[in-house]
């Protein structure tokens, strides 16, 4: 597969065009991780988090093919992997430690209560986690959506994805509340 | 629909980008006076974060499961090594068949032998043929048997050899046992196999890790315009400078091989950029180990895996290395090179684009 059409069909949602990608992408790029105090668990995380992105940027339209999608997928792991490095402290030795303590606590609580709507959407059933993850991670229409579920039309996907989304919110609500009274 | 559905699609919307900049601006307007609207939305946000995280996460769990290429350096000259090595034991077999089983045979005449041995197997017969063959050149070239090309120089040989057995018949019956016996079998062939395992393994030479920027050549834009940015490797020290360019017979001895194992060059790396251009910007630094490796058959060839590359039988002092649209050239004098991924043996190819030897000679 070409870049084209590699990217043609990640749009189209397949997972395997992705691993693809993953694999094509990993060699390059753990080279580069372990020459960086990196290993290759390291490397095949970054590669992983890495293709996400361009999973996400194509859907959501944000990605322009101007170089080969191998540089880009290499250009963003070098990207997360020196963030993850100057997080670690390990690149700088002095700069790291005074930088660590500093975001932390307002990304906390943010943090937290995604963690609890992630745990939530497990409880939801197999419809509403592919309705809501198409709509909000892959950016799919509701005409789109509502083929790939075998809903009749726009309108049935739009009022599945309202009813999916009370559901998870009262879900976390209801974690909220149970948190509070303990 | 209710309220609460309009503000959701109109939050919807507004995160998934689709209201235009008067809409914006209004939306903006209302989160920072309308505190409760504010609050909604934030909860809203939490909520989609956190749905995009479950689905990242989902994602990365499937390719956790994906098997990822092994890594691979398996030396690719093993291959005909083996072969050869098949064929000195199947000559070695013949040759205890002739020493062996043919005097138990003929003990009263052994001038005979030759045509015994024929009549009794052609394959036997043409095997002790070819042994008797090597053993004279044995004989003759004791002293430069050990050299390097010697381990495949023999079975090639033999190959010939056994697809042309009348010819050899003729040598065979000029050759009589009693000279075969005088070479003195058992210690030659301890001798060969000490040869085997000391010259049979691959010897790194040296090796160094060269950063190239990415370069991006577009073919529609005037060369002048160009983002060029080179990477220059300049020889800076050499630890055992005899060693850099070693012939094969220089490295025959197991001491020779330790030694050159272990010198490796130390280049320094001289960047120097020539000129950026703002509109294309280079993407990223990428690094790159090259090894030079000399292989005991001088294969002349590389092999390109993630960002090591091994040049076999290239040991030139001055190389230079280009990423230029995502395919890395390596220029060797005035030869440019085209490196493709290849984790088995590639021959060099040169590069004949025009276009792309014009870029690179101007860097």
């Amino acid at each position: 597969m070409n870049d084209e059409q590699l990217v043609a069909a990640i749009k189209n949602g397949s997972k395997q065009a992705l691993a693809q990608l993953y694999k094509d992408s990993y060699m390059s790029i753990r080279g580069y991780i372990l020459k960086n105090s990196g290993n290759s668990y390291d490397a095949e995380d970054i590669v992983q988090d890495a293709v996400i992105v361009i999973w996400e940027k194509i859907h959501h339209n944000q990605l322009e093919l101007k170089a080969k999608l191998s540089t880009l997928v290499f250009a963003i792991s070098r990207n997360l992997w020196l963030k993850r490095l100057n997080k670690l402290g390990k690149q700088t030795g002095m700069d790291g430690i005074i930088s660590e303590n500093l975001t932390v606590k307002d990304d906390a609580f943010a943090t937290e209560n995604r963690q609890i709507v992630m745990q939530m959407m497990e409880n939801l059933g197999a419809n509403c986690k592919d309705i809501l993850t198409f709509f909000y991670f892959d950016a799919l229409d509701m005409n789109t959506i509502a083929q790939k579920l075998n809903y009749n039309n726009a309108d049935t996907a739009k009022a599945k994805k309202y009813q999916c989304f009370k559901q998870l919110q009262q879900l976390v609500l209801n974690t909220y509340h149970k948190k509070d009274l303990i | 629909m209710n309220n609460e559905e309009l503000n959701m699609e109109l939050f919807d919307n507004y995160l998934l980008g689709k209201l235009n900049p008067n809409e914006i601006e209004a939306f903006d307007l209302k989160l920072n006076q309308d505190s409760e609207f504010k609050s909604e939305f934030e909860d809203y946000k939490t909520i989609v974060l956190g749905i995009k995280d479950y689905s990242r996460n989902d994602l990365k769990n499937f390719l956790k499961e994906e098997e990822l290429p092994e890594i691979k350096m398996v030396a690719f000259w093993k291959k005909p090594l083996q072969i050869a090595a098949s064929l000195i034991l199947l000559v070695g077999l013949g040759f205890i068949i002739k020493l062996v089983v043919l005097p138990i045979n003929n003990s009263t005449a052994i001038t005979n032998a030759p045509e015994s041995s024929k009549a009794k197997s052609e394959n036997i017969d043409t095997n002790a043929v070819s042994t008797e063959v090597k053993f004279l050149e044995i004989e003759s070239e004791k002293k430069e048997l050990a050299e390097m090309e010697k381990p495949l120089a023999p079975p090639v040989a033999n190959v010939e050899q056994m697809e042309m057995p009348k010819e050899s018949n003729s040598a065979y019956d000029n050759f009589k046992s009693e000279d075969v016996k005088a070479v003195a079998p058992a210690t030659t062939y301890a001798e060969r196999d000490d040869v085997d395992f000391n010259v049979l393994s691959e010897k790194k030479l040296r090796d160094t890790t060269i950063t190239t920027k990415l370069l991006v050549f577009n073919y529609n834009m005037d060369a002048e315009k160009d983002n060029l940015s080179e990477v220059r490797i300049t020889k800076a020290e050499n630890k055992k400078p005899g060693k850099s360019l070693p012939a094969p017979a220089n490295n025959t001895n197991a001491g020779n091989v330790n030694m050159n194992d272990k010198a490796n060059a130390k280049y320094k790396i001289d960047t120097a950029i020539l000129k950026k251009n703002k509109e294309h910007k280079t993407t990223a630094l990428k690094n790159y180990k090259v090894e030079f490796w000399q292989s005991p058959i001088n294969f002349k060839g590389y092999k390109f895996i993630g960002n090591t590359i091994q040049l076999y039988g290239l040991d030139v002092k001055n190389i230079k290395l280009y990423d230029v649209n995502n395919t890395v050239y390596i220029k060797v004098i005035n030869t440019v090179y085209k490196l493709k991924n290849c984790s088995d043996a590639c021959v060099y190819q040169t590069e004949t684009d025009t276009e792309i030897l014009n870029f690179i000679s101007k860097l």
